[in-house]
């Protein structure tokens, strides 16, 4: 059953084509998990992240230089070699400047219909700001109206917020089960449910999950748990890096990534006030390191739950080349955890293709210096 | 392959060029001696400079141009990169950041130990501006407060109310907490005065980037990133305005007069983003061919006060704003001043913080000061600013505007390839038409 959700991300621009077809609407893609897309799937339109390839590329260059992260230049360039002509816009729910750019290239170089950016606030815990991104959300949402010619409707929210709070509940009920001494999901298996509910209508997904949770609930592991370890960082969907890391001895108990856990870690609490509701939730959200900037630093207390929930007993740190966000954190993190749980911690650069067999080298090091520690 | 050197115009040294460097040295010389001379010294970004002008005797110093001067000390310079490397921070995060923290971590300066600030205060306008003081503030252990200017796109068109009045709302808790922090009285009519003081500089400084579109062009890029430094990161005071209103002068004065800045001028380019700091003799290297560099986005749009917009045939073009007197009045409350510094924060940053303006912006340089061609910086330093530079190079060629691009990083140099910025400079001479002139 699980085998669905990675052949469901394979086939995510074929889904999507499908999927207009089908339902004679829209798809917008969206460039951030920042972007709300309760209102775009409100509309009646796919929501559908966009992502890399993995593949190498010589297209993104001209626009945007090598000192960006891989993943943005890698996500233009989908783009421009017109892997997503599928798409009627581009939404982005502004996290980082080297997503911003692709925004600016995208909007620049590749014809679409609609186009819309949302900046999403960094300071998520400042006094103001879930009335302003209400607000930013009321701007957003009249601007799909004019799109679409249809009124979003109050009706068509609560039903938006239903399905997607039901794909975080979900997610929520899988990832619980992560907690167990011998967890019946991997890590793998994990991250290709969460891009997978990115990239499908989450309720046609969420039909997918109630099956892999009934099923997840007998399954017995095939496999040893290994060392408990915790993946943080930003955006990872290289599933073919996590399941090298799981066949060495340990198991990816937990994460704090985009592509998993921040994505759908908590629902919108359902509110007369829809727009002030989806604001609440994404100013609420697990933040992205740009997303926690005040003096008193709120994401690793977030983190910190999590290690202590998950037992876990080592950090693999990946991070996007040049990703600036994480580049803040990841000093202050690592000590973070050394010095409030004695967690030692790999940190690792990926680009858009890992160097499987060098990256072999370094976990299997680091996992055998986590089991000499258990010992 | 060499050709006669012929002056076709006169030229002399421009006589307010000391008082620019005296200002900064002034400037640097109050931040040293803050403490003894009684100054509350705030520190974060340069333009949040203003942010602390309501204090009585205020000074700021300001990451970013500090970084820049930094990067002129060579050994000093590569000690702070590595003092913050060591503590785990990595190479391609801001150049200016990086040396900021090492200089703090070492507790020095090319003038004696690293003035500690009392609190420090930002206005985002990068994504690295929050992060960069949430850190400086834990290793100093000093109180920080942030604000941020949402960005918004395109650009090209002025921001919502909703946006305008966020941050203005942000700029009025900020006040509160100042007063909090330092228990010291915010005045009013203070900040109104410097505020207004500093509007009027930016446009000043607009005025004389401006001037810079006549044939020959009465100021270099070299010279102009000495000038423009009191408007970007200077005090904000009577001083400050008196050198640009005398500057202002003086340039007029040089264009009617037709005295150059390059006797040679025969051709001319444009250069987009930061230069390499620690290395500006690029700038006199292009002279060598009769080559003129006249500014540029950052220059002109960090230190001055212009509208982008798009003229009657359709095409970019760039104007200087009214300042904000003429156009919004004095004002009288707080909230009339939060609003005003809003409006301001707005007015400037977003030219630089997207692609689309910058496109746009490139594109009205080029056809308003008369390049032949443009060299643009990919800042492997600043991500915030490199920002659609990739944009910009593309808008030029599409007008048909040869254009140069180079790798370096404004700040550290150990990512300058000098060898390979000089063969690329040359070739891109010789694709001008130019040729060395004899010295």
């Amino acid at each position: 059953m699980l085998d669905v959700f990675p052949k469901q991300f394979q086939s995510r621009h074929d889904y999507a084509r499908e999927w207009k077809a089908r339902h004679n609407r829209e798809v917008i893609g969206y460039l951030c998990t920042y972007a709300p897309e309760e209102i775009i799937y409100a509309a009646g339109i796919l929501p559908v992240r966009v992502l890399g390839g993995h593949e190498p590329q010589d297209v993104a260059e001209r626009h945007i230089p090598t000192m960006y992260c891989p993943f943005s230049r890698d996500v233009l360039a989908q783009g421009l070699l017109g892997r997503y002509d599928y798409l009627d816009g581009l939404v982005d729910g502004f996290t980082c400047v080297h997503m911003r750019n692709v925004f600016g290239s995208w909007t620049l170089n590749i014809p679409l219909k609609y186009h819309h950016y949302i900046y999403t606030p960094s300071d998520v815990r400042g006094a103001r700001v879930k009335p302003y991104f209400a607000v930013q959300l009321g701007k957003f949402k009249e601007s799909l109206e004019a799109f679409t010619g249809k009124a979003i409707s109050d009706s068509s929210l609560d039903s938006a917020i239903d399905v997607y709070n039901r794909s975080r509940r979900l997610l929520r009920h899988i990832y619980e089960l992560r907690k167990a001494e011998n967890p019946p999901v991997t890590g793998a298996e994990c991250i290709e449910m969460v891009v997978s509910s990115q990239v499908m209508d989450k309720a046609e997904h969420n039909k997918l999950l109630e099956a892999a949770l009934a099923e997840l609930q007998s399954r017995r592991p095939d496999r040893e748990t290994g060392i408990r370890l915790m993946m943080v960082g930003s955006e990872v969907d290289d599933t073919e890096f996590v399941r090298m890391v799981e066949s060495l001895g340990s198991t990816v108990v937990i994460d704090d990534h985009c592509t998993g856990s921040r994505y759908f870690w908590n629902e919108v609490a359902p509110a007369t006030d829809r727009l002030l509701a989806i604001a609440s939730r994404y100013m609420d959200r697990p933040p992205c390191p740009q997303k926690d900037v005040q003096d008193t630093r709120f994401r690793f207390e977030h983190i910190a739950r999590l290690v202590k929930e998950y037992n876990v007993q080592g950090a693999l740190l990946v991070q996007q080349k040049f990703c600036t966000p994480h580049e803040f954190d990841i000093p202050k993190l690592k000590a973070f955890l050394q010095e409030q749980f004695g967690i030692p911690s790999l940190f690792l650069e990926v680009d858009i293709t890992i160097p499987l067999g060098q990256f072999r080298t370094r976990v299997e090091a680091f996992l055998e210096m986590l089991q000499l520690q258990a010992v | 392959m060499v050709q006669e050197a012929k002056k076709l115009y006169k030229t002399k040294p421009l006589d307010c060029w000391g008082w620019a460097k005296e200002l900064r040295s002034k400037h640097y010389e109050r931040i040293m001696h803050a403490k003894e001379l009684g100054l509350v010294l705030s520190s974060g970004s340069a333009h949040s400079r203003v942010l602390g002008a309501g204090l009585e005797n205020h000074i700021h110093f300001g990451g970013e141009p500090y970084g820049a001067t930094l990067a002129q000390f060579p050994e000093l310079a590569t000690e702070c990169v590595e003092a913050t490397e060591a503590r785990g921070y990595a190479r391609d995060l801001c150049a200016y950041m990086r040396l900021y923290w090492g200089s703090a971590t070492i507790n020095k300066t090319p003038w004696g130990p690293f003035p500690k600030p009392e609190f420090v205060i930002q206005s985002q306008i990068c994504d690295s501006h929050s992060k960069w003081h949430q850190n400086s503030s834990e290793l100093m252990g000093v109180p920080f407060y942030t604000t941020e200017i949402p960005q918004f796109y395109p650009a090209m068109r002025p921001p919502d109310k909703y946006q305008v009045d966020y941050a203005a709302a942000q700029f009025a808790d900020m006040v509160d907490w100042i007063e909090k922090t330092t228990k010291r009285k915010w005045n009013d009519q203070l900040f109104a005065d410097a505020l207004l003081r500093l509007n009027r500089i930016h446009v000043l400084w607009a005025r004389i980037c401006e001037l810079n579109q006549a044939v020959p062009a009465p100021l270099d890029i070299k010279s102009m990133f000495a000038l423009y430094w009191p408007s970007t990161s200077g005090d904000i005071n009577e001083e400050t305005e008196r050198f640009y209103v005398t500057l202002l002068d003086e340039v007029r004065d040089r264009v009617k007069s037709g005295i150059a800045a390059l006797a040679t001028e025969r051709s001319r380019v444009l250069h987009e983003n930061q230069p390499p700091w620690y290395a500006l003799w690029f700038f006199r290297e292009m002279e060598k061919y009769g080559c003129i560099c006249i500014g540029g986005g950052y220059l002109f749009f960090l230190g001055g006060s212009w509208e982008l917009y798009t003229d009657e045939q359709g095409k970019p073009a760039m104007r200087i704003e009214k300042t904000i007197e003429e156009r919004l009045g004095r004002p009288n409350t707080r909230e009339e001043c939060m609003h005003m510094l809003s409006v301001l924060h707005f007015g400037r940053y977003r030219m630089i913080t997207s692609s689309d303006a910058k496109r746009a912006a490139a594109v009205a340089i080029a056809r308003g000061w008369k390049v032949n061609g443009a060299i643009l910086m990919n800042n492997r330093g600043c991500e915030g600013l490199s920002l659609g530079i990739a944009e910009a190079r593309v808008g030029l060629i599409n007008e048909g505007i040869p254009t140069m691009a180079y790798e370096a990083n404004m700040a550290d140099r150990r990512e300058w390839d000098e060898a390979q910025v000089r063969d690329r400079l040359e070739a891109f001479m010789e694709s001008l038409g130019l040729k060395k002139l004899e010295p």
